[in-house]
């Protein structure tokens, strides 16, 4: 005997409760809906992989192996892009997604809606969900969204560079003049350029 | 067609909040969800089909005021809201007859679903597993066990009675004594 349950799969149409959209006239909803698959490609690819690898690639980049303060091989790594700076990163990409307005990007996104993605994407809240028309907003408006995104912090680590080099070069100015010193104290490389390839390096 | 006076507002859809249930069973709730759905839909289709079914006079975008009629075009609806309309589920094509195991077939094309088909179908089904007040018939909400069970209980020995064996194994002796007296020298 052919049950229920398996009836349902096999007509793919739950047989319990009557289909008001049996009745409508003249009109053949199920071809009249929204195509499936874009609405897969929103939610299921889109929001699912696109967006979280699109972040996952940001963080990447700011957790670079080599941009750590740590000594190499150290148990606990400290970044250079500390867990503040990274948090301020995302809450800067949920501002300029709650400052999107219809004059200018076509979509009005909310501060609730940014605010939903914060906690979808960068908390990872597993009772979170968007719909395929929320996140067609987000398909259509982070690619301008996410453009020096990471600017604020390229830009300091440009600065902690800089000032890692401005100490450095310091020293090595230093050394150089004790090192110049010596050189012309030493007579065998007194008539060599090595104290001026030394300058030039360090200036 | 974007105007604000192009939309008019039929209703309201009361939804069913699982924390508001007494109720906690998750299928009940989907159940009662799906049946609180269509029924309010109801009487709006109903009320669609009249404008449908009669001419009407009707003040377009260009202002004028034409004789016309009424027509379902498409549903502008979500995966959830589709689900409910279709019945279908969301992990299932409403469309198509696509099965769930090939949904990554995207090379192959599966014939298309429509209302005539499915509606009766869908009746020829409840009439035969529902009773005249929709509740399922006797034996048609059973759990049938899987072909392999079925065959884990019929090949278990300890499982047939005795006398079964008994007559069996008397069966055997008895064939191939009578097949010996016959064929035999």
């Amino acid at each position: 005997m052919v049950q229920l349950a398996d009836e349902e799969r096999a007509l793919k149409h739950k047989l319990l409760v009557p289909n008001a959209y049996h009745k409508a006239l003249d009109f053949d909803f199920l071809q009249a809906m929204p195509r499936e698959e874009l609405h897969q490609f929103l939610i299921g690819v889109y929001g699912d992989y696109v967006i979280p690898s699109t972040l996952y690639e940001i963080q990447q980049i700011l957790r670079r192996p080599d941009l750590v303060t740590s000594k190499p091989g150290a148990e606990n790594v400290r970044y250079l892009v500390s867990n503040e700076m990274l948090a301020s990163v995302w809450a800067r990409l949920r501002d300029r997604l709650s400052a999107l307005d219809s004059s200018s990007s076509m979509v009005e996104v909310t501060v609730d809606y940014a605010a939903h993605f914060y906690d979808m994407y960068v908390d990872k809240h597993t009772g979170k969900h968007l719909t395929g028309e929320r996140v067609r907003i987000l398909l259509l408006t982070l690619p301008f969204l996410l453009r020096d995104l990471i600017a604020p912090e390229v830009t300091s680590h440009t600065y902690m560079l800089y000032g890692i080099l401005y100490n450095m070069s310091y020293i090595i100015c230093r050394s150089s003049m004790s090192t110049i010193q010596f050189v012309e104290l030493s007579p065998a490389l007194h008539c060599t350029n090595f104290s001026l390839f030394l300058i030039h390096v360090t200036v | 067609m974007s105007r604000p006076y192009a939309w008019r507002v039929l209703a309201c859809l009361p939804i069913l909040k699982g924390s508001a249930c007494t109720k906690v069973s998750k299928e009940w709730q989907t159940q009662r969800r799906l049946s609180l759905y269509h029924s309010a839909m109801a009487p709006i289709i109903a009320e669609v089909n009249e404008i449908c079914s009669k001419d009407a006079y009707y003040r377009f975008a260009d202002k004028t005021v034409r004789k016309g009629r009424g027509f379902w075009h498409l549903l502008c609806m979500d995966g959830a809201e589709i689900a409910a309309a279709s019945m279908c589920g969301t992990d299932n094509c409403p469309t198509c007859e696509c099965p769930k195991e090939e949904l990554d077939s995207t090379e192959d094309t599966y014939r298309l679903r429509h209302i005539e088909a499915v509606r009766s179908a869908v009746e020829k089904a409840r009439a035969e597993h529902l009773n005249a007040d929709g509740t399922v018939k006797e034996r048609h909400k059973e759990k049938v066990p899987t072909s392999n069970n079925c065959l884990r209980v019929k090949i278990r020995p300890y499982s047939l009675p005795y006398n079964m064996l008994y007559d069996m194994l008397y069966d055997m002796l008895f064939a191939w004594s009578s097949s010996l007296t016959k064929n035999g020298p």
